[in-house]
C-alpha cells in the first residue's frame, strides 16, 4: 500500500513541477509579447512625432505670417497643429528662438506607450528683420559698379509716401521704427556678391527651388482679371500696386527668372529675382528686386522699396528707387519664402 | 495461492508506478529543456531590443562624422547627447547663461560639453565650467525653471540653444554591447549571449549596421539592424 502512495506522491510533485515550469513558459511568452508591443507602441509614436515635424517643411505651413508671426514673443509657441497617422496621434508647435530661428516641436502618442517627443531648429525668414538687414536702398555686389544718373532716396524709408504708405505696414511700424531707429538708409551698399544674392540661408538655388520660375522673357507687367478675379497665374501678373481694392490689389508676385528679364511699361508689386540681367523700362515696381547680373533702370523706371543686384545697376536719368522697408517687408510676405529652412546640423534635437 | 497472487501484484504495481513515475520525469525534462531554451531566446531578444533602442536613439541626435564616428567592427565614439537648454534671451551673449533645461540627467561640468546655436544658425563648441542653481527667472518665460551655466568661453555671437553632450563609446565586446563614458571602464548594456567576432558594426551603402550572430548551442541566430547612416545630411531646400 505504502509503495503505491509513494508513486503517486511522486507523480502529483512531478505533475506540480512541470506545472510551475509551465507557467514560467507562460509568463516569459506573455512578456515577450508585451515588451515586443510596447516597443511597436513606441517606434509608432516616436515616428508621428517625427512627421509632425516634417510636415510643418510643406509649403504654406508655418508659424503663421505677417503680423501674428511676428508678434509671437520669445519662447512661446505658435501654429499648433493636430492629426493622426496610422494609428498614433500626432500634435506640433513651432516655438520662436530668436527673430528668425524657430524650434518645430512634435508629439507622437501610440496605444499605451509614453509620448514621443521630436524637435528640430529651423529658420524662417522674418520680412521686418531681412529688410532691417539690408544696409542699402540699392546694395551691389563688391567689385560692381552703381552708376547713377536719376535718384536715389533712403531719407524716410520706414514712412515713404509716394504713392500713400499702404494699410499693411501699420503693424511692421513699431518693429521698424526699432531696428531701423532713424529712419533713414544710404543709397547705396555694397556686399560680398554670395551675400547680395542670399536671404539669410536662402541662395539663389534655393530661392530657383521655392518659386515660380520662368525663363527670361521681354514684356510688360499688368493686372490681369477675368470674371472679378485676378488672374495670378499669368507670368506677367505682377499685381495691382497703388489700387488695393481692385481684384489684383493684394497679389504679390514672387517671380523666379531663370536668364534676363526686359520690360516695357507696366506696373507690378511684389519679390522678383532675376539670375540673368534686368533691364525695367518705364516700369513701376513696389517691393524687392534681387538681380545677378546687373540691374538697368530706364526712361521713367521707379522702384519703390529695395533693391540688390550682384552685377552693379545704372540708373539713368528720369529713373528713381525710393526706398521703402515696408514694400519690401511686404515682398516678402511670399509663401514661397517663408518655408521652414531646416539648420545645418542634426536632424533631431534631444534628448528632452 | 495468496503469496503468488500477492508477487504479480507487487510486480505489476511497481512496473505500473515506475513507468509513471519515469514518463513524468521524461515530461519534467523536456519542460524544462524548453524553458531553459526560451529563456536563452529571451535574452538573446532582450539583447537585440536594448542594443537597437539605445544605439538609434542615441545615434538620432547626432550628425554621422560630426557627432560619431564608427569603427568598423567593434566600435562607435560619439558625442552623447543628454539633454537641451533654452538660453534667455536677454542674457545670451556673455559666458554666463541662464537657461531653462530638460534632459535625461542633471549636467556635470567635469564631464559635460555644449553644443551652442548661434542666432546666425551655426554650430559652436565649448565646455562647461560651472552649473548652479539661481532664483532669477527669465523675462521670456517667468514660470519656467532655469539655472545658471558657466562656459569656459565666451560665445561670439548671441547663442539661442544649447545641447549638453558627454563623450562615450559603445562597443561590442565580451558577447556583449557595453558602454563606456569617457576614459572609464566598458559596462555591459546586454546580457552576454552573443558570438564576439563574428558579431559588430557593420556599413552598408553609407549607412551604419549591427550585426548580432549566436552559432552557439546550434542557435544558427544572425540578426542585421539599421542604427543611422549619411541620408541625415540631404539637402533640403
Amino acid at each position: 500500500m505504502g509503495r503505491a502512495g509513494a508513486a503517486l506522491i511522486i507523480v502529483v510533485l512531478v505533475m506540480m513541477a512541470i506545472a510551475a515550469v509551465a507557467h514560467g513558459l507562460l509568463l516569459l511568452s506573455q512578456f515577450e509579447y508585451l515588451a515586443a508591443r510596447a516597443g511597436l507602441d513606441q517606434l509608432g509614436a516616436r515616428l508621428a512625432a517625427e512627421a509632425a515635424v516634417n510636415t510643418a517643411f510643406r509649403a504654406n505651413v508655418g508659424p503663421g505670417s505677417g503680423p501674428r508671426r511676428d508678434s509671437t514673443p520669445l519662447w512661446q509657441s505658435a501654429d499648433s497643429v493636430s492629426g493622426a497617422v496610422l494609428a498614433a496621434r500626432y500634435w506640433r508647435s513651432t516655438r520662436r528662438l530668436s527673430r528668425e530661428l524657430w524650434l518645430i516641436e512634435g508629439w507622437g502618442k501610440r496605444g499605451q506607450a509614453a509620448p514621443a517627443k521630436a524637435s528640430r531648429p529651423v529658420w524662417i525668414l522674418d520680412p521686418v528683420a531681412r529688410v532691417a538687414a539690408m544696409g542699402a536702398v540699392l546694395v551691389h555686389g563688391e567689385g560692381s559698379l552703381a552708376g547713377v544718373h536719376g535718384t536715389i532716396d533712403g531719407s524716410r524709408v520706414n514712412r515713404s509716401t509716394t504713392p500713400e504708405q499702404p494699410d499693411f505696414c501699420e503693424p511692421w511700424r513699431a518693429a521698424l521704427d526699432s531696428l531701423i531707429p532713424t529712419g533713414t538708409l544710404p543709397p547705396t551698399g555694397t556686399e560680398a556678391l554670395v551675400a547680395v544674392l542670399a536671404l539669410g540661408p536662402l541662395d539663389m538655388d534655393s530661392l530657383r527651388a521655392r518659386m515660380r520660375s520662368h525663363a527670361g522673357e521681354t514684356g510688360t507687367p499688368a493686372p490681369r482679371e477675368r470674371g472679378g478675379v485676378c488672374v495670378t497665374e499669368d507670368m506677367w501678373n505682377w499685381g495691382d500696386p497703388g489700387r488695393p481694392k481692385r481684384p489684383c490689389g493684394h497679389h504679390f508676385v514672387a517671380l523666379f527668372v531663370d536668364g534676363d528679364l526686359a520690360t516695357v511699361g507696366g506696373t507690378g508689386q511684389g519679390l522678383l529675382v532675376v539670375s540673368g540681367d534686368a533691364d525695367l523700362l518705364d516700369t513701376q515696381f513696389n517691393g524687392l528686386i534681387m538681380v545677378g547680373g546687373r540691374l538697368t533702370l530706364r526712361g521713367v523706371s521707379t522702384v519703390l522699396g529695395l533693391v540688390r543686384s550682384a552685377g552693379g545697376a545704372s540708373i539713368e536719368t528720369g529713373a528713381s528707387i525710393v526706398g521703402s522697408t515696408c514694400w519690401a517687408a511686404a515682398a516678402l510676405e511670399s509663401p514661397d519664402v517663408a518655408r521652414p529652412v531646416p539648420i545645418r546640423g542634426p536632424r533631431w534635437l534631444g534628448p528632452r | 495461492m495468496k503469496t503468488g497472487t500477492t508477487l504479480a501484484e507487487v510486480v505489476i504495481a511497481l512496473v505500473c508506478g515506475l513507468l509513471v513515475v519515469q514518463l513524468s520525469f521524461a515530461g519534467l525534462a523536456k519542460v524544462r529543456s524548453v524553458e531553459l531554451h526560451l529563456t536563452r531566446r529571451s535574452e538573446i531578444l532582450e539583447a537585440l531590443r536594448v542594443s537597437r533602442v539605445v544605439l538609434r536613439r542615441e545615434l538620432r541626435f547626432g550628425v554621422p562624422g560630426v557627432d560619431w564616428v564608427a569603427f568598423v567592427p567593434d566600435s562607435i565614439r560619439l558625442r552623447a547627447f543628454r539633454g537641451v537648454a533654452f538660453v534667455c534671451p536677454s542674457e545670451a551673449g556673455g559666458p554666463d547663461l541662464l537657461v531653462a533645461w530638460s534632459g535625461t540627467r542633471q549636467p556635470a561640468p567635469a564631464k559635460d560639453s555644449v553644443l551652442l546655436l548661434t542666432v546666425r544658425g551655426a554650430w559652436i563648441r565649448a565646455d562647461l565650467s560651472s552649473v548652479r542653481p539661481t532664483s532669477e527667472r527669465c523675462a521670456a518665460d517667468p514660470r519656467a525653471e532655469v539655472e545658471r551655466w558657466q562656459l569656459s568661453d565666451t560665445p561670439e555671437e548671441p547663442v539661442v540653444l544649447a545641447r549638453l553632450f558627454e563623450r562615450g563609446s559603445y562597443h561590442v565586446s565580451g558577447a556583449a554591447l557595453r558602454y563606456r563614458r569617457g576614459r572609464g571602464g566598458r559596462q555591459p548594456l546586454t546580457p552576454e549571449v552573443f558570438d564576439t567576432p563574428p558579431s559588430g558594426f557593420v556599413k552598408r551603402g553609407g549607412s551604419l549596421a549591427l550585426e548580432w550572430i549566436r552559432l552557439r548551442d546550434g542557435d544558427g541566430l544572425r540578426w542585421l539592424g539599421y542604427l543611422g547612416g549619411q541620408w541625415e545630411g540631404q539637402a533640403q531646400r
